[in-house]
């Protein structure tokens, strides 16, 4: 579905998703419909992206139904699938982990999203 | 070196003239800033969303149609923006809250202390539920009321995340601009964004007393009477707070109350996409004036 070492160059080029990561360190999951990624991030920095089979704790999920995902991830995304947050309150997405933490890094979650829209987008 | 835009805009002026003025409320001296532009008979009050202040407004305040039929005022709440907190009060050591009667009462006198007769009000986001709340208990007050993102009750926004030692103003910012749409101008959604992360930390959440809890017009909605206080209510399509469906929803619970979805606005149509949401707005104001 996505180049993900485009979306890792990319976020680590970025520099407004630099500047809300830093500080960060925390293992994300991904779940895409079955599939699973992981995320690593160190130091605000994406350091690896590759799929996940394993069930070891993360330090934030953010899973959705592959359809959630593509409607998430449309260069004009429909009403409520603009953002994360409305896409949680209003579709098929679910966020669990450190509430604290995950407010406090939203900036560069949200980031990280229109990247992969970016990302997505120019794929095609 | 200076760009040749730069040029044609040194040494403009925005028509918008800023004040301040003292009212009394609760019982508490609260100095309020406000901009005035205009010079129509009927005033125009614009109130901002939660957590913001009156540059919310800017954009409106210019509009040289409006200022040809109204006097605009678009003020900042006490805590808000240049309204500093009270001298007078300890605020500091109590939890700040905003309460559906002290919100009631800023409108009321600032219009009274500018000498208006049954302004025209209109806000966003708790300044829609607060245009609801205005009709319902001084409709004497405003010969009609706009809401904008309004809402009978959203409950849940009264959470600790917004205001917590380990989640910084960013937060706030960055959950508005995904309140906005997708085709609003990206720097006008980055300067609403940038007004939120500026809001002192307590305000959002303490806002959000009034947004969440103590608002709640379901089951007294029906009793307001338009003959007296016109109530029209206007949500953003993107608005994921104070949804179409929530607006249309309320406008439904009154008697007499006209709403319409902004197409491709969000939860802040006035400093989101000032063009698209003049577009809307012009219609509705007219038509009060013609009432």
């Amino acid at each position: 579905m996505l180049d993900w070492a485009a979306v890792q160059a990319r976020a680590n080029d970025d520099g407004e998703f630099r500047i809300h990561a830093r500080f960060w360190n925390a293992t994300v999951r991904l779940g895409i419909g079955h599939r699973n990624y992981k995320l690593r991030i160190d130091a605000g920095a994406v350091t690896s992206i590759e799929r996940w089979g394993g069930g070891l704790a993360s330090d934030l999920a953010i899973r959705a139904p592959e359809d959630d995902w593509r409607a998430l991830l449309e260069p004009l995304p429909r009403p409520f699938y603009q953002d994360l947050y409305p896409a949680t309150l209003h579709h098929g997405f679910e966020v669990t982990g450190d509430a604290a933490s995950y407010c406090a890094y939203y900036p560069a979650i949200r980031r990280l999203i229109e990247i992969m829209r970016e990302t997505l987008h120019d794929q095609s | 070196m200076t760009s040749p835009d730069s040029n044609a805009t040194a040494g403009r002026f925005d028509d918008a003239v800023g004040r301040y003025v003292h009212l009394p409320i609760a019982g508490d001296d609260y100095r309020i800033y406000f901009e005035a532009t205009g010079c129509g008979e009927i005033g125009l009050l614009l109130q901002h969303t939660a957590g913001a202040d009156s540059r919310q407004w800017r954009h409106v305040l210019e509009d040289a149609d409006l200022q040809s039929k109204f006097r605009l005022i678009a003020y900042d709440l006490p805590y808000h923006g240049k309204s500093v907190p009270p001298v007078e009060r300890q605020w500091w050591r109590e939890e700040y809250r905003l309460t559906r009667d002290f919100l009631m009462a800023v409108p009321i006198a600032l219009a009274r202390a500018l000498g208006f007769d049954r302004p025209v009000y209109m806000g966003s986001s708790i300044g829609g539920h607060l245009a609801v709340d205005l009709a319902l208990y001084h409709p004497a007050e405003f010969r009609a009321v706009v809401g904008l993102e309004a809402s009978a009750y959203t409950p849940g926004g009264f959470a600790d995340e917004f205001h917590h030692p380990e989640i910084g103003n960013e937060f706030k910012g960055s959950l508005m601009y995904g309140m906005m749409a997708p085709t609003s101008p990206e720097a006008l959604r980055r300067e609403t964004a940038w007004v939120y992360s500026q809001g002192a930390p307590a305000v959002f959440k303490g806002d959000l007393y009034y947004y969440s809890i103590d608002h709640d017009v379901r089951n007294t909605a029906a009793a307001i009477d338009t003959s007296i206080c016109s109530v029209d209510i206007l949500n953003g399509e993107y608005d994921w707070s104070g949804t179409p469906e929530a607006g249309a929803e309320l406008a439904a619970m009154i008697p007499g109350a006209r709403y319409k979805t902004m197409p491709g606005l969000g939860h802040f149509p006035m400093s989101e996409h000032p063009e698209k949401f003049l577009a809307e707005i012009r219609p509705v104001l007219e038509r009060i004036l013609a009432a």
